[in-house]
């Protein structure tokens, strides 16, 4: 080995926010920012292409695209600074909430009468941020307000939201002292009780078949994995994952596959989340999951804290991405 | 005993009207001798009649205009009156009180209209039947009227304590008496009969919370108040409210200017208690904000020197920002501060919120939201003594004129959650009065970090006042159904007790299963009173609902039987059961009286 940078194997970039949406054509097209940029796959996550290798972002740590990507090209990024915000299918960005980081972003369709940006982008836009709460924005991005009423802790770690948010307006949030639950809309959150003392709350997921099942995963540090079937009522500890720290959780677009990062690799299941495999101990934990299907495969791409993405499609063997390829 | 009073007498021939208690009224007669020594007169303000009550002595002075009236010992006799005589008058007069407010219940319900003030007034038109029984405060006769004032005091007890079934407890009340007097006067045994009657009121109960259901969806509280807010917007308003800032949540209610009812939540803690000097506002801005300040509570009046120690800790700490929440500042204070201000940078006083032990239970709050240590000097706490750990952190705090606010308070949840089941217990364990109470909830409100401010709005003060009175009763109502859940309304779970008291009636024999019988009976009374308001006839009601399933409730307005859930017709489970259990009460104790005792004292009435 020399001594100059060259000689060494380049290292992996570490991808550190996942996200997925459909393109105009109607094809998915999912997104991954890591410390090399910008990527997007065409494929379901087989192949990656860099679409910005240097976003001027810093570390992004949540990507959410417009519920209307197919027509306006806008993704959002919760960035070390705030919110940044794409109109071009992720090549430039722009800020457009500074002041601190900014943990979770995730968008919901708009209600009737909002106002549009250019674009015509009609998407409520959340953003969870570490010390100042979640902020909402009703106009795409342009105008920022927060919406704290009920929220004991202002350290967000995450959102989700009921697929049905227009008609139920529910949704959660998770902190680093507990689980919060909105029925308004985001107007004001509830404490859930979780059944532990001031658990961190590290990740979420809310099933695509939610208001049928009220199926919602909340994804602790010390505490695992924990379920609710009834909208966030009651929860219970899913088992095997009592001695796990849960980074991620993504259900797959056919809701029969959920996908767990945890501190030691890859949970999946795919019986309606009754059954757990831990695939991917061998590949070590993962920052971020996402689920993408071809209506045959269901295909789960890993971002992997020790750089570089993993894949497994249909309970297959895990195969190494490089999203920074070019 | 005699007692002395004395007051100006009234011009020659003038009625003097006086409102004491055992004061003989007398009048001049226009030729200027008093009246006669052993009868009184006195002018009832009810009837604007003369009466003269019996006295047995009575003395008077005068001197010069001034009339001196004494009080006469044995000056009263009473009235006595027994049974059968006794219990017909007392049915009469709960007769009369609740058909005053039969009228108003059910969702098809009719409307009472109370002569004014005076002739020229406008009637005043009601439908909450607590306030209509609460207008009525004598009937003309006075054993008819100790039955309405059972009744009414019923009435107004149900509606102070849960909000609503007012109505509800005096038609059942009604009938309980009404079918046990007759029974009474063939010769039954009415302490036999009212034992009955508490054993099936058990029976009931416990069948009412068999059939409680959780009333937790917005959407859920919304279909259960809108029958009383007649609005489906404000509906869906208190249902959410009510399911956001959960049971015992603060929802204030305001008066608006506007026309029309809005809402918002307050984020944070928010106390209405401004700032103790503008002289700290920084110039021309209203309203002064704080970012990361430390914060320090302290229950007595800061002076120049007492601050002089708690400004050198935070420069000491590179506190840049410091909010000092009291009951006061001297003048000389609030020059020190800002002569200081370079040093600490920003400072700002906030007034101590409430008073009194309010005041120190609300400062505690604030120590547990933001991590400080409230300094209770009163108990022996020394300013001297105060360390930097004290003072508690937040993420932002803002104080104007009227009001201050924390926002991200650097408290310990644990410390918040523990005040929130303190104030809970106390809310749950207080017979206080209502404001009380509404300020206990205003503190787990902001302990809970989400209280609701409803904007009344209306084209006129009168419409006005009357939907803010229909929002409370939601209010009351959502919460109610909230915590306890819900049982089908319009009397239908009522009628579903009744298999269960039909088993105890076959177990008991004598007067105590007429006891039963009795309460059966008056089972079906609130159903067959709705249906009646609303143009249904009444007797089919409870033999059909013996037919449908358990759950279904006849909808009066589409005149059909439904799920009572799924149909929005639901009562709170603690407005039916107080009702019951409050006028099985108030029927027992009437039905167990044998003997009307009045005392005759002259009429008292209010000097114009």
């Amino acid at each position: 080995m020399g001594d100059s940078a060259e000689e060494y194997p380049r290292p992996e970039a570490v991808v550190t926010a996942l996200a997925m949406t459909q393109a105009a054509g109607g094809e998915s097209v999912l997104f991954a920012a890591s410390t090399a940029g910008m990527s997007r796959s065409k494929d379901r996550g087989r192949t990656w292409t860099s679409i910005s290798p240097s976003t001027g972002l810093g570390l992004i740590t949540a990507l959410a695209p417009s519920v209307d990507f197919a027509a306006n090209a806008t993704i959002f990024a919760g960035t070390g600074d705030g919110v940044s915000r794409s109109t071009d299918g992720g090549h430039t960005w722009h800020s457009t909430l500074q002041g601190g980081q900014v943990f979770a972003v995730a968008t919901v369709p708009g209600l009737a009468g909002d106002d549009e940006i250019p674009g015509g982008d009609a998407s409520v836009v959340f953003a969870g941020t570490e010390a100042d709460g979640v902020y909402r924005s009703n106009d795409g991005g342009v105008t920022w307000a927060a919406v704290n009423a009920g929220l004991l802790d202002l350290t967000v770690l995450d959102i989700a939201f009921s697929p049905a948010f227009t008609e139920d307006g529910t949704g959660f949030v998770a902190t680093t002292s507990g689980l919060y639950r909105t029925r308004n809309g985001g107007k004001a959150w509830r404490e859930l009780d979780l059944g532990f003392d001031e658990p961190a709350v590290q990740c979420l997921a809310v099933s695509l078949t939610f208001n049928a099942d009220g199926l919602v995963l909340a994804g602790t540090e010390e505490h695992g994995l924990l379920r609710s079937d009834d909208a966030g009522a009651s929860w219970r500890p899913v088992p095997k994952f009592a001695d796990r720290g849960v980074i991620a959780v993504a259900f797959s677009p056919r809701a029969s596959t959920v996908a767990v990062a945890t501190d030691r690799g890859i949970a999946i299941s795919r019986d309606q989340r009754e059954t757990w495999i831990h695939a991917g101990d061998e590949i070590g934990a993962a920052l971020c999951v996402l689920v993408a299907s071809d209506g045959v495969a269901d295909i789960v791409i890993a971002g992997l804290v020790d750089g570089g993405m993993a894949c497994s499609e249909n309970g297959g063997g895990w195969a190494r991405v490089d999203p920074s390829a070019s | 005993m005699v007692r002395e009073t004395g007051i100006s007498a009234p011009s020659e021939g003038q009625p003097w009207l006086w409102a004491c208690s055992h004061v003989v009224l007398i009048r001049r007669l226009s030729s200027g001798q008093d009246s006669p020594a052993k009868l009184a007169p006195a002018i009832d303000m009810h009837t604007g009649g003369w009466h003269y009550a019996p006295i047995q002595t009575m003395v008077i002075r005068s001197s010069g205009n001034r009339f001196r009236c004494v009080e006469a010992a044995g000056m009263t006799s009473n009235l006595i009156v027994e049974s059968p005589r006794s219990r017909r008058a007392l049915l009469r007069g709960i007769e009369q009180m609740t058909a005053l407010i039969s009228p108003t219940l059910g969702p098809v319900a009719r409307t009472v209209a109370i002569a004014g003030a005076t002739g020229m007034s406008a009637p005043e038109v009601l439908d909450n039947a607590a306030v209509i029984a609460r207008r009525t405060v004598e009937l003309s006769d006075p054993f008819e009227n100790m039955g309405a004032m059972l009744v009414r005091q019923l009435a107004w007890r149900v509606f102070e304590s849960v909000g609503d079934g007012s109505a509800t407890a005096a038609v059942i009340c009604r009938e309980v008496v009404r079918a046990a007097s007759p029974y009474i006067a063939a010769g039954g045994n009415p302490m036999l009969i009212k034992r009955g009657l508490e054993q099936a009121l058990k029976i009931a109960l416990a069948e009412l919370k068999c059939q409680s259901r959780e009333v937790q969806l917005p959407a859920e509280l919304a279909r259960m108040v809108a029958g009383t807010l007649r609005e489906p917007g404000l509906a869906e308003m208190i249902g959410e409210i009510v399911e956001t800032v959960g049971a015992d949540g603060s929802v204030v209610v305001e008066n608006s200017p506007s026309t029309t009812t809005a809402y918002e939540y307050v984020e944070g803690v928010q106390w209405e208690s401004g700032y103790l000097s503008y002289a700290l506002l920084r110039d021309g801005e209203p309203e002064m904000r704080l970012a990361n300040p430390r914060i320090l509570l302290i229950d007595k009046k800061l002076s120049d020197v007492e601050l002089v120690p708690l400004v050198e800790l935070c420069v000491a700490s590179d506190t840049r920002s410091l909010l000092i929440i009291a009951p006061g500042l001297s003048d000389a204070a609030v020059a020190f501060l800002n002569v200081n201000r370079d040093r600490v940078g920003s400072v700002m006083a906030a007034r101590a919120p409430l008073s009194g032990v309010q005041r120190d239970e609300a400062l505690l709050d604030l120590a547990a939201v933001t991590g400080g240590r409230f300094v209770q000097t009163e108990v022996g706490d020394r300013i001297a003594d105060i360390v930097l750990e004290d003072f508690g952190t937040a993420r932002q705090a803002w104080v104007n004129e009227s009001a201050f606010g924390i926002i991200g308070g650097g408290g310990d949840r644990g410390a918040i959650r523990q005040r929130v089941v303190t104030a809970k217990a106390h809310l749950r364990q207080t017979q206080a009065e209502d404001q009380e109470r509404q300020t206990i909830r205003d503190r787990i409100g902001k302990l809970t970090g989400a209280s609701a401010v409803i904007h009344v709005g209306a084209p006129t003060t009168t419409a006005r006042a009357e939907l803010r009175s229909r929002i409370e009763m939601a209010i009351a109502s959502a919460r109610a159904a909230f915590q306890d859940g819900g049982v089908p309304g319009g009397g239908a779970a009522y009628l579903h007790c009744i298999p269960a008291l039909e088993d105890l009636h076959q177990q008991l024999s004598g007067d105590e299963a007429v006891g039963v019988a009795i309460l059966i009976s008056a089972l079906s009374s609130p159903a067959e009173t709705i249906a009646a308001n609303a143009g249904v006839e009444p007797s089919v009601i409870a033999a059909e609902a013996a037919r449908r399933p358990p759950g279904f409730a006849f909808d009066v307005r589409s005149h059909e039987w439904v799920d009572a859930m799924a149909g929005g017709i639901v009562d709170p489970l603690p407005v039916v059961t107080t009702a019951l259990e409050a006028s099985v009460s108030a029927a027992a104790m009437a039905i167990t009286t044998d003997v009307l005792v009045r005392s005759r004292r002259p009429k008292y009435a209010i000097k114009p």
